[in-house]
C-alpha cells in the first residue's frame, strides 16, 4: 500500500512550523508511528509538516537539575546519553524497550508522546516521572502535566494548531532508583502491559502500560506502599485497575517485578 | 519536488511526489533494486538502509526527506571486495532466499563496530528488528560473531 | 577504544563552553574539515582530509550535540562516519567536562570510539600520539579564536597533517582515528562558513 497524496512542508523555524498548523495538517516528526498509518491510508493527512528541520527542537540539556527534551530528539540519542542514564536512568530503561535500533534512529521522544498510544514506553515513562509538557501555537503557549496532555487512545491535548516543543523531567528525588519492565509477545513488538515505578524513602511512582486509553498512574498501590506494604500487596493494588482479568495478572506480575528491581 | 541525494557516494537530482517513499525512490527511481520491500509498515527491516551512517527504514520515510542527505544502501558496502560483514554472512551460510539480507546488513554493520564483545543474547537482541524465514538467524548470529572477530 | 585527553584554555569558564556549544567559532580551529552549512535536526554533515605523509584520505559523517549538562558544564557530541572510498566507518562519543583552572578553563575531553573495517588494527599507543598532537593543535588554535587575537586565524590547511607524528605503515589506519577525534572535538555542531 502506498500513501495517497498530500502536501509537504518542510519548515526550518519552530514559528514557521507552527503557522502550518490546522485541522488539515499533520506533524511528521520521526515518522515510525505515522508513516505506517499512512502507508494503510489509515491516516490521510492532506499535509503533511514536516518538522525534522526544525534544529531548534533538537536538544537534551540538564538545566537548574531538570530534564528539558527537545520534541525532536531521537530515542537513540536519549539511550545513548551519560546525562540521562545519570539523572534518569527510568528513561533509559524505557527506552531500550521502544521498538528496534533503527526505530530508535528515527523515531522522537515527542513524536513518541504526540501519537499517545497507550503501549508506548515513552509516554508511561514520563507519567511516573511527573514530565510536564511544553506545548506552543503561534498565538499561545502552556504546559500541562501527564494526566492533561493524555487524554485517551491516540489523543492528546494539542490542539490542530499546536506543537508539543518540549518535555521537561524534574529531577528525581535523593536516593530513588528505578525500573521498567513490560510484555510483548516477541521482541519489539507493541506490549501488551508494562509498569514504570519509581522507589524513594520518600516517593513512589507507579505508571501502568497498556492498563487503560492512556498512562496510568496507579495512586493506591503507590500510597500502600509508602505506608509500608510490601510489593505483592503494591502490585496487587495496581492490577485491581485493569478491567480485563488475565491482563490485570501480568499488570500485578510486571509491576512486582518492577516494584522488586527498584528495591521496594 | 526536486531533491538531491547523495547514495553511496553519488549525487542524484530527481523530482519526486512528496507521498514516494525512499525505499520505492531507491528501487524505481534510482534503480537500485538491492533495498527490498516486505510489509511496508516498519517491520520485518528488509527494507533498511543508512541513512547518514545510522540504519532507518526506508519505508517509513518519503523520499523528500533524503533531499540534502547522505544515503548508503547495500549496493555500497563492497568495494570490489566483499565487506567483511559480507564475507562471514557468505561463510556462514547466513543467507538463502537472500531477501532478508541486505536489511540485515545494513542493520548488522554499525552493531558489529559498536559492540565487538556482545554476547549471543545481545546478538539476538539486535537481530530482532530483521525478521527472516529462511534460516533460523543461527547462521545469521555466527556471521556476527565472525565479523566482530575480523572487526580487528 | 576509550581516550583521555586534556587542554587547559585562558579563557573564562562561561566563554569557553558557550564558545563549544557555538558552531561558527570552533570552525576556524579545525583545519582541513569542510562543513556544510546546514543542519538537519541539529546534525552537522561534513568531510574531513587527513593528510598522513603522501596519503590523504578523505572522511565524511555527521556530527550532532549529544546532550549538555550545564549544571556540571559537561557536554557530549555524537560522531558517525565512514571513508569516503572505502569500507571502513567510525563512531565515537566525546565528553568534554569543563572546570576552572587558573582564570581560565580546564577542559577534560573522554572519546569513546569504535572503528570497523581495514583500518581497525591501528594500535593504542599510537592513536593516544596523535590524538594528543590533534588536541595541541586544536586547543591552541581554539584559545587564539577565543582570545579574538589580533593576527586571524589563518584559512584552514587544505588537509589535517599528522605525518609528524605517525609513521609507516600504520600511517593510513591513523586516518580513520583521527577523523573521528577531530570532528568530535571541533565538530559538535560546527558550520563552517555561511
Amino acid at each position: 500500500m502506498k500513501p495517497p497524496p498530500f502536501g509537504y512542508e518542510a519548515p526550518r523555524s519552530v514559528d514557521a512550523a507552527l503557522a502550518l498548523l490546522d485541522e488539515d495538517a499533520k506533524v511528521l516528526a520521526g515518522g515510525q508511528s505515522l508513516v505506517p498509518m499512512m502507508n494503510f491510508r489509515l491516516a490521510r493527512p492532506a499535509t503533511l509538516v514536516d518538522i525534522n528541520r526544525v534544529d531548534a527542537l533538537a536538544y537534551l540539556r540538564r538545566r537548574g537539575g531538570v530534564l528539558r527534551i527537545g520534541a525532536l530528539t531521537r530515542h537513540a540519542t536519549v539511550e545513548r546519553s551519560d546525562v540521562v542514564a545519570r539523572g534518569w536512568p527510568l528513561l533509559r530503561q524505557a527506552v531500550r524497550h521502544v521498538g528496534h535500533p533503527q526505530i530508535r534512529t528515527r523515531g522522537t521522544i515527542g513524536g513518541s508522546c504526540a501519537h499517545a498510544d497507550p503501549t508506548a514506553e515513552l509516554p508511561v515513562a514520563l507519567t511516573a516521572l511527573d514530565a510536564r509538557f511544553h506545548v506552543r501555537s503561534s498565538a499561545s503557549a502552556r504546559v500541562l502535566d501527564a494526566a492533561g496532555f493524555f487524554l485517551s487512545y491516540l489523543e492528546t491535548a494539542l490542539r490542530d494548531d499546536e506543537l508539543l516543543v518540549e518535555v521537561e523531567v524534574p529531577a528525581l528525588p535523593a536516593g530513588a532508583r528505578t525500573a521498567f519492565a513490560e510484555h510483548a509477545r516477541t521482541h519489539g513488538d507493541w506490549a501488551i502491559a508494562g509498569a514504570a515505578a519509581v522507589v524513594a524513602p520518600e516517593h513512589v511512582a507507579i505508571a501502568l502500560l497498556g492498563a487503560a486509553a492512556t498512562p496510568l498512574r496507579a495512586g493506591d498501590a503507590e500510597a500502600a506502599l509508602l505506608a509500608g506494604a510490601g510489593p505483592a500487596e503494591a502490585a496487587r493494588l495496581a492490577g485491581a485497575l485493569v478491567g480485563d482479568e488475565w491482563r490485570a495478572a501480568l499488570t500485578t506480575a510486571l509491576v512486582r517485578r518492577a516494584l522488586e528491581e527498584a528495591g521496594a | 519536488m526536486r531533491i538531491s541525494v547523495d547514495v553511496n557516494g553519488r549525487r542524484y537530482d530527481e523530482d519526486v511526489e512528496p507521498r514516494m517513499l525512499l525505499s520505492d525512490f531507491l528501487r524505481h527511481g534510482l534503480g537500485l533494486t538491492g533495498t527490498h520491500v516486505g510489509c511496508e509498515h516498519g517491520v520485518c527491516g528488509a527494507c533498511t538502509i543508512q541513512l547518514d551512517d545510522a540504519p532507518v527504514r526506508s519505508c517509513l520515510m518519503f523520499a523528500v526527506q533524503a533531499d540534502g542527505r547522505s544515503v548508503r544502501t547495500v549496493e555500497g558496502m563492497s568495494d570490489g571486495d566483499l565487506h567483511p560483514l559480507q564475507r562471514a554472512f557468505h561463510e556462514h551460510h547466513a543467507l538463502q532466499c537472500g531477501f532478508c539480507t541486505p536489511g540485515f546488513l545494513m542493520s548488522l554493520e554499525p552493531f558489529v563496530r559498536d559492540r565487538p564483545g556482545a554476547t549471543d543474547e545481545e546478538i539476538r537482541e539486535a537481530l530482532a528488528g530483521n525478521l527472516c524465514r529462511c534460516t533460523g538467524y543461527e547462521g545469521i548470529v555466527a556471521a556476527v560473531r565472525q565479523a566482530a572477530r575480523d572487526r580487528s | 577504544m576509550r581516550l583521555r585527553n586534556e587542554f587547559v584554555v585562558g579563557v573564562p569558564l562561561e566563554r569557553t563552553w558557550d564558545t563549544l556549544l557555538d558552531v561558527a567559532r570552533v570552525a576556524g580551529a579545525l583545519p582541513g574539515a569542510t562543513i556544510e552549512p546546514e543542519a538537519e535536526g541539529g546534525a552537522w554533515r561534513g568531510r574531513m582530509k587527513v593528510k598522513l605523509g603522501p596519503l590523504t584520505t578523505e572522511y565524511t559523517g555527521t556530527a550532532r550535540v549529544q546532550d549538555a549538562d550545564e549544571d556540571d558544564r559537561v557536554m557530549s557530541f555524537r560522531v558517525e562516519g565512514r571513508e569516503l572510498r572505502g569500507q571502513g566507518s567510525a563512531a565515537a562519543t566525546i565528553t568534554a567536562r569543563l572546570a576552572r583552572a587558573d582564570g581560565g578553563t580546564r577542559v577534560v575531553v573522554e572519546t569513546d570510539m569504535q572503528i570497523a573495517g581495514r583500518q581497525a588494527q591501528l594500535g593504542r599507543g599510537l592513536m593516544e600520539d596523535v590524538a594528543g598532537a590533534v588536541l595541541g593543535q586544536f586547543a591552541g588554535r581554539l584559545e587564539r579564536e577565543l582570545r579574538g587575537a589580533a593576527a586571524p586565524v589563518e584559512p584552514a590547511a587544505e588537509a589535517m597533517d599528522v605525518s609528524a607524528v605517525a609513521r609507516g605503515p600504520l600511517l593510513e589506519r591513523a586516518g580513520l582515528v583521527l577523523a573521528g577525534l577531530l570532528a568530535g572535538l571541533a565538530l559538535g555542531r560546527v558550520v563552517w562558513r555561511r
